[in-house]
């Protein structure tokens, strides 16, 4: 043997001879009914907090879906009992914009409600939808930023990102803008001010007006995404379901194509929902409070629901330091707390009345030679 | 072993020409190579195989994108593969460089071949080697590739040789050059031999060999027949003989060693089965869930299409339809598949097989070898052991034979006596043990001296041992013998001055007290096994003929004379020193007279020169002249045991594993290291099983069963099987073998004596095949290869000289007693590190693509993903990653200083059901149903999930994780704060450059609502508040014995209880002793050749051996 010859005796350190300093927690009596009450303590109270910040919300949903047919609407406003007949309805068909091409009317639907109390502002006017599936997998891709932007961008290119909705079947077909699924089918409800008409003794008022923006609705990164387009007027059609509101369903210089940088309704659509249950901000007020008394709200009613099979709905709503109203997470905060007071009276009453011994040898299922502990 | 391999070439036979360059033939070099791969094969190699592995193909499949089809983006699966399988190639090519570096380690060795020009040797290393080469080996040495022997130091060319590493046996062997090579001792003469060697072509048969040396002769050219007593294999080692010269004919992989190399069979470990069943499993669950959800989609296709008019569906026809939507599906849920798990247990096994490389608790220092693990994959089975399959030589025992003790008329003396032992009086009776000191105190005082004398004469005088003097200190003598016994008897007796010194070929020199007295040798009836004693019949310097006998007990106390006053005693110590396992001989003696010799010696004369049935003959010869024996004593000789073999074995036995040895040796010794190394104790039954045919042993086997199973109280009277190899090869047949197992298992200890190295892989191949265990085998030789290779986990010794067993093994300790730490610690570490680490994989997989599941149910079975295709793929690359692996590498469910006080945990990992329980729990828990989030967009949301997601996965990893140190703190918690952060800079940055765009405009929104945080605080304390509290109630009111002692561990209770175990046990064996089972090793290891005699008397040491 050389003597110079490397040992090949390994390191003794901590990592290679497995003695790192370490902690071993034990789920052991001393820690875990500590822990339930702990949770518990913090909790509960939490999610009482939650849930009184979710009930200082003020929402209220009126279900207007059936407002061309039905002589019915639905609706919720919780600080109110529900017997109140305060909320009325009435329709007409009167003729909007779009009366000029298509020669028929929209309905309008009329919704009036009570407001129990003053509102603080901000207010925020929403449209919910339900069984309206924004998150399929079709549906959720088929846009093209680069056209929002507003890029002139050819059709062919159009076709892998907007699908069927990319090109018209026009020869030579038009450039749809803007393209895709989403921007076809935008909900196109007309949500108008509040009216005020009578304050909250009954007494009428002189039909003020509560306005209400669509500005600041949609997200601000958002709005940097879109521009005005670059398109001849002539390469564009608007989208099929647009087609009423524009002349024979094309753009014209008198019906250009809208601006999308400045359509935040239009921004917020593009946003799309993750549940088929859905809501999305429609307009706000930011400054005025909102006096307690009977409103009225008109609707022009073109979203055609009843045929997706869902229902829309009208909702107003305050907020508080958490956003909307929200009791889900309140009580889960809330059940999460009891729940681990229960466990841990339930454990500490077990541990006071038989403890177990820590570490102890008899419990190694080879001492016993029974062998009762064996197995399972 | 005699199939030959017929390799097809051109005559069947290669000539060799002698001193003249074999240029003519394309002869392979002697360079030998193991490694998987080379420059040029390792892509296409490596592709192939990881591609062969289904779960590779599988997400090769899935990366592959078709347009409209893939929900996911297209670069997200294929990327993780990617990773996946650079990591698996790095792993790969190290592993092959450590082949690489231990091939060229041997093929540097360095030998000396004849330089013909120079007339001298000169050094090289073996891969120069060429066939036709002449090389000179010196004692020690390997043999660099098969040669033929030329000539020797030793008389008429002879030379031992030892061939454990070929096939295992330790006794050596003795090969003989022709008599007309075995003159050329110097090179001058060898570099003048011209002729050629006829050869027959590489195969594999070590035991045969065909050959022709045709060589000029004075008087022309003469042929010499050669044949396999001149064949020198590749793989065995010189011993006892200076040098040799011999004639390289095989090189490389064409020497019969390398032909009988099998290519090492890829071992699969029980886990990764497991693991594979379960991916198989998943993959079910996989196209179940794509089933469903196709099924859903199309339902909605033909009901609702009308409500989906926003979303105008392709006109395909339905069924194509269908078809595409399960592999959208099949994409979308493909991670459902663990496709890191595979990757992620390579790295974890990688290291804990560094770890166990860098253990210091199995670091040898007196050779310097650390353990080396060197099939990394197998890391986990060694937690599972069930059964051990072990050699005995060099494994067990250090092959080292010490003579220990011995007992001269009736007074016991040992080398060593401890103070408790020491003689005393004792109700009148003499009891315990005198030391060597008193001794050679008595030789001269003790009214016994006389018998001592002889004693220690016969022990100088009668063997078949050679002295040889070291040339630069003549003093010292060095006894070559081929049986360890022999030697370590001649040795002993050398210690109490009576040196052997010369040998003579008709009289041996022995230097008593100082004086040299010459003996002649009449005759030598030699050992065998039927004869189980050998005796020299000598004169001594006065005159008189004395016979020299010693051998077993049986047969010596047959033939002794009816004068014996020392039987009593001697008996009594034989007993104990069979209860000690050494190994024992019968020392007797008896004058001769002239006439007696005289008549004798003609028989045996006659008997000598029978050709027919001669041993018969001699044997009955001898038989005439050993009787009227008077007993002297007798020796007992340690078979030494390497360091803490017995401690290990009873630690692995209360562990619950089986230990089976299988040996080379005769019945009786293998009895003996049974006992010594505490595998039989004296409380166990033995089960002897020797028959004689087929029938008799299914007959014996069916009858033992029926009786054992007839036992009253199994636990207390255990059992242990003792059975040789004829009748193993009669239990081993179909008929038989499970009737024989049946037995075998029903055994604490099983003892296979005088198997053949093929046998020793049958049984384990037996034993493989009909039970579920996970066997181990450990050995050294190369007799060991095939049942370590045969095992699931073979185990090799390290640091002695022969590398061979070593070198196929998948793990190579160097002492026995490692094997303790290896299975108890690092075995049962690597178990429930890989059995967490693949639950918690399964579980964190499962967890998010359940999300993904129910989300298919509201989102119109779209295909569409929650969340962000390169979120998704990070989820299993970098923020789940580091758990895995820090679990698989850290975790101590208890320390190591438990595992080796406890050794009953470790059947947790025997019985398989951990994993099942901890599964069950696991499955449960994906419920993580959607709740909220109804405001913020699908992207907002789907982040704000993952984070929840994430935070439970993680949380659940903290839960399950019963040892933290700092990198469990960077893996576990630094995971999450690294994800926030990452998502944060990401989801900012990343949009820019049109990677990740859904993530525009979500963090500023994200990261400023209060809901956010509040959510995913919440959801991961409601999922694992089940866990928590289950985890609990399962510690304080069903606790299983690794709760307790991991409490043990924590709050460092201290406990008396194994202490007090011993002491029991220590009772018990004393109670024991009665019982004691007479069968004792007698100590003859030698060859049965039939010509040690012959050979003793070529030498004559006073001679000088050529150089060389």
């Amino acid at each position: 043997m050389a003597p110079e010859t490397k040992s090949r005796e390994p390191a003794n350190t901590a990592f290679k001879q497995q003695r790192l300093k370490a902690w071993q927690p034990i789920l052991t009596p001393k820690t875990v009914l500590p822990t339930f009450f702990i949770v518990g303590v913090i909790f509960a109270p939490l999610g009482g907090l939650l849930l009184w910040a979710s009930n200082s919300v003020t929402e209220l949903a009126i279900d207007y879906t059936y407002c061309d047919s039905r002589e019915f609407i639905s609706a919720t406003f919780p600080q109110v009992s529900s017997s109140q007949p305060d909320i009325k309805w009435s329709r007409e068909v009167v003729a909007t914009e779009e009366f000029k091409y298509t020669n028929s009317g929209v309905w309008r639907c009329h919704l009036q409600f009570r407001v129990p109390s003053e509102l603080k502002p901000p207010l925020f006017i929403y449209y919910r939808l339900t069984n309206f599936y924004q998150n399929h997998r079709s549906y959720v891709k088929s846009f093209n930023a680069n056209q929002l932007k507003g890029v002139a961008v050819p059709a062919d290119q159009l076709k892998t990102s907007c699908g069927p909705m990319a090109v018209n079947n026009d020869n030579p077909p038009k450039i749809i803008y803007p393209c895709g699924l989403i921007a076809n089918s935008i909900f196109n409800d007309t949500i108008s001010n509040l009216t005020f008409q009578q304050n909250a003794d009954g007494i009428p008022t002189n039909n003020e007006t509560y306005i209400l923006l669509s500005k600041d609705i949609s997200w601000p990164s958002d709005r940097q995404k879109y521009g005005l387009t670059s398109y001849e007027l002539n390469q564009i059609v608007p989208p099929p379901d647009w087609a009423n509101a524009y002349p024979n369903g094309t753009y014209t210089a008198d019906a250009p194509p809208p601006d999308l940088s400045t359509n935040e309704l239009f921004q917020v659509w593009m946003r799309t929902a993750g549940l088929p249950d859905f809501r999305k901000l429609y307009s706000r007020n930011d400054t005025t409070a909102l006096q307690a008394g009977l409103y009225d709200v008109s609707i022009d009613y073109r979203f055609p629901v009843t045929r997706y099979g869902g229902t829309k709905a009208f909702v107003l709503s305050t907020v508080s330091f958490l956003g909307g109203k929200n009791s889900f997470l309140g009580l889960a905060y809330i059940a999460v707390g009891i729940a681990c007071v229960v466990l841990g009276a339930i454990f500490t009453a077990r541990h006071l009345y038989k403890p177990r011994k820590l570490g102890d040898h008899t419990y190694l299922s080879w001492n016993n030679t029974q062998g009762h502990t064996n197995g399972n | 072993m005699s199939s030959g391999d017929n390799s097809p070439t051109s005559s069947g036979e290669r000539i060799i020409y002698i001193n003249k360059p074999n240029t003519q033939q394309k002869f392979l070099h002697n360079r030998i190579s193991t490694t998987k791969y080379n420059f040029f094969t390792f892509l296409p190699k490596f592709l192939y195989e990881q591609f062969s592995k289904y779960a590779n193909m599988f997400f090769l499949f899935t990366g592959t994108q078709i347009p409209y089809v893939s929900p996911t983006n297209p670069f997200t699966t294929l990327g993780t593969l990617i990773v996946v399988l650079t990591a698996t190639a790095f792993k790969e090519i190290l592993e092959d460089y450590k082949r690489h570096r231990s091939d060229s380690e041997v093929n540097q060795r360095k030998c000396k071949y004849l330089d013909i020009a120079a007339e001298a040797f000169v050094v090289k290393e073996w891969n120069q080697v060429n066939v036709g080469d002449i090389i000179r080996v010196e004692s020690g040495e390997f043999f660099p590739a098969d040669l033929i022997l030329l000539s020797s130091s030793e008389p008429e060319g002879l030379c031992y040789i030892e061939t454990s590493n070929l096939d295992g046996e330790t006794n050596l062997k003795i090969k003989q050059a022709t008599n007309d090579t075995a003159n050329l001792t110097n090179p001058e003469k060898t570099s003048r031999l011209a002729g050629y060697i006829k050869s027959e072509t590489p195969n594999n048969s070590l035991y045969t060999y065909d050959g022709l040396l045709e060589m000029d002769a004075q008087n022309g050219r003469k042929r010499v027949p050669l044949d396999p007593t001149q064949l020198l294999l590749r793989g065995a080692q010189l011993r006892n003989t200076s040098w040799v010269y011999g004639i390289v004919i095989f090189t490389g992989h064409e020497t019969k060693l390398m032909r009988n190399a099998t290519a090492t069979p890829i071992k699969r470990t029980s886990v990764e089965k497991m693991v594979n069943v379960q991916i198989i499993f998943l993959f079910v669950i996989l196209l179940t869930m794509s089933l469903a959800c196709s099924i859903g989609s199309a339902v909605r296709a033909m009901r609702y299409s009308g409500e989906m008019s926003y979303i105008p569906l392709t006109n395909t026809n339905v069924v194509t339809q269908f078809l595409f939507n399960i592999l959208t599906f099949i994409i979308l849920f493909n991670n459902l598949i663990p496709i890191s798990l595979i990757v992620t247990m390579e790295v974890v096994k990688f290291q804990q097989a560094l770890l166990i490389n860098d253990d210091l608790d199995m670091y040898y220092e007196k050779t310097d070898t650390p353990a080396l693990c060197r099939t990394s994959s197998l890391v986990e089975e060694l937690g599972q052991i069930e059964y051990i399959f072990s050699d005995k030589t060099g494994t067990l025992t250090c092959n080292e034979m010490e003579f220990k003790q011995c007992s001269i008329a009736g007074i016991a003396y040992a080398d060593h006596v401890e103070e408790a032992k020491r003689a005393r009086i004792v109700d009148g009776v003499e009891v315990g043990f005198h030391d060597f000191k008193q001794l050679r105190e008595n030789i001269r005082n003790h009214p016994t001296g006389n018998v001592i004398n002889e004693f220690l004469s016969l022990l100088s005088i009668c063997h078949t041992v050679i002295p040889e003097r070291e040339d630069d200190n003549p003093a010292n003598i060095i006894y070559q013998a081929s049986s360890p016994d022999e030697g370590a008897l001649v040795k002993g007796a050398s210690l109490l001055d009576y040196v052997f010194t010369t040998r003579r070929p008709k009289s041996v020199n022995v230097r008593i007290n100082g004086v040299d007295d010459e003996y002649e040798i009449l005759s030598i009836c030699e050992f065998n096994s039927t004869r189980k004693r050998m005796s020299t019949v000598v004169r001594g310097p006065d005159g008189k003929i004395t016979l020299y006998c010693k051998g077993a007990d049986t047969v010596i106390l047959e033939r002794l004379g009816d004068d014996n006053p020392f039987v009593e005693q001697t008996l009594q110590h034989l007993e104990e020193y069979a209860t000690e396992g050494l190994r024992t001989l019968c020392i007797a003696m008896r004058e001769v007279s002239e006439e007696e010799y005289r008549v004798w010696s003609t028989v045996y004369e006659k008997a000598s020169t029978t050709l027919v049935n001669r041993q018969d003959e001699l044997d009955k010869a001898a038989e005439m002249i050993e009787k009227n024996l008077f007993l002297l004593g007798a020796t007992a000789i340690e078979d030494k045991l390497q360091d803490g073999v017995p401690e290990t074995i009873h630690t692995l036995q209360q562990a619950g594993i089986k230990i089976w040895v299988l040996t080379g040796d005769r019945q009786e010794t293998a009895i003996n290291i049974g006992l010594s190394c505490k595998l039989i104790n004296e409380e166990m039954t033995l089960i002897t099983v020797n028959e004689e045919s087929h029938w008799e042993t299914k007959e014996f086997l069916e009858k033992r069963i029926h009786s054992v199973k007839g036992r009253v109280n199994p636990e207390t009277e255990p059992l242990a099987l003792v059975i040789d190899g004829r009748t193993l090869g009669f239990a081993l047949e179909k008929e038989i073998e499970g009737t024989f197992l049946e037995l075998a298992t029903m055994c604490k200890a099983v003892i296979c004596c005088r198997v053949s190295p093929l046998q020793k892989a049958l049984v384990v191949k037996l034993v493989k095949r009909h039970l579920k265990a996970i066997l181990l085998a450990i050995g050294d030789g190369a007799n060991d290869v095939p049942m370590i290779q045969a095992a699931h986990v073979g185990v090799g010794i390290s640091g002695l000289e022969g590398m061979q067993a070593a070198r196929s093994a998948d793990v190579s300790i160097s002492q026995f007693r490692y094997l303790k730490k290896l299975l108890l610690v690092h075995g049962a570490w690597s178990y429930q590190r890989l059995s967490k680490l693949i639950l918690y994989s399964f579980y964190k997989n499962i967890t998010l693509y359940m999300t993904q599941f129910w989300y298919a149910f509201q989102n119109g079975f779209s295909g569409q993903v929650i969340y962000e295709s390169w979120t998704i793929t990070y989820y299993n690359v970098l923020f789940t990653v580091l758990p895995p692996i820090v679990m698989g590498v850290f975790d101590q469910y208890v320390s190591a200083r438990m595992l080796d006080r406890y050794p009953q945990l470790y059947s947790l990992g025997q019985k398989s059901e951990f994993i099942l329980y901890l599964l069950s729990i696991y499955v449960f828990q994906y419920g993580l149903v959607l709740t909220d989030g109804q405001l913020a967009d699908h992207w907002f949301w789907g982040t704000a999930l993952y984070t929840a997601v994430l935070a439970t996965v993680l949380g659940k990893a903290a839960l399950i994780t019963d040892l933290w140190t700092k990198y469990t703190y960077i893996a576990i918690p630094g995971s999450f704060i690294f994800w926030m952060v990452f998502i944060v800079v990401y989801g900012m940055v990343a949009p820019r450059f049109k990677v990740s765009e859904e993530y525009d405009g979500v963090i500023p929104k994200l990261f400023t609502s209060p809901i956010f945080y509040l959510f995913i605080l919440v959801v991961p304390v409601i999922c694992l508040l089940r866990d928590y509290v289950w985890k609990y109630v399962k510690r304080m009111y069903y606790a299983r014995a690794y709760h307790t002692i991991q409490e043990i561990q924590k709050f460092n209770i201290p406990d008396y209880r194994p202490r007090m175990e011993q002491f029991q046990k220590a009772i018990r064996k004393v109670r024991a002793v009665q019982r004691l089972r007479k069968s004792r090793g007698f100590a003859f290891s030698q060859n049965e050749s039939g010509q040690e005699a012959r050979l003793i008397r070529v030498y004559d040491t006073t001679l000088s051996k050529p150089k060389g």
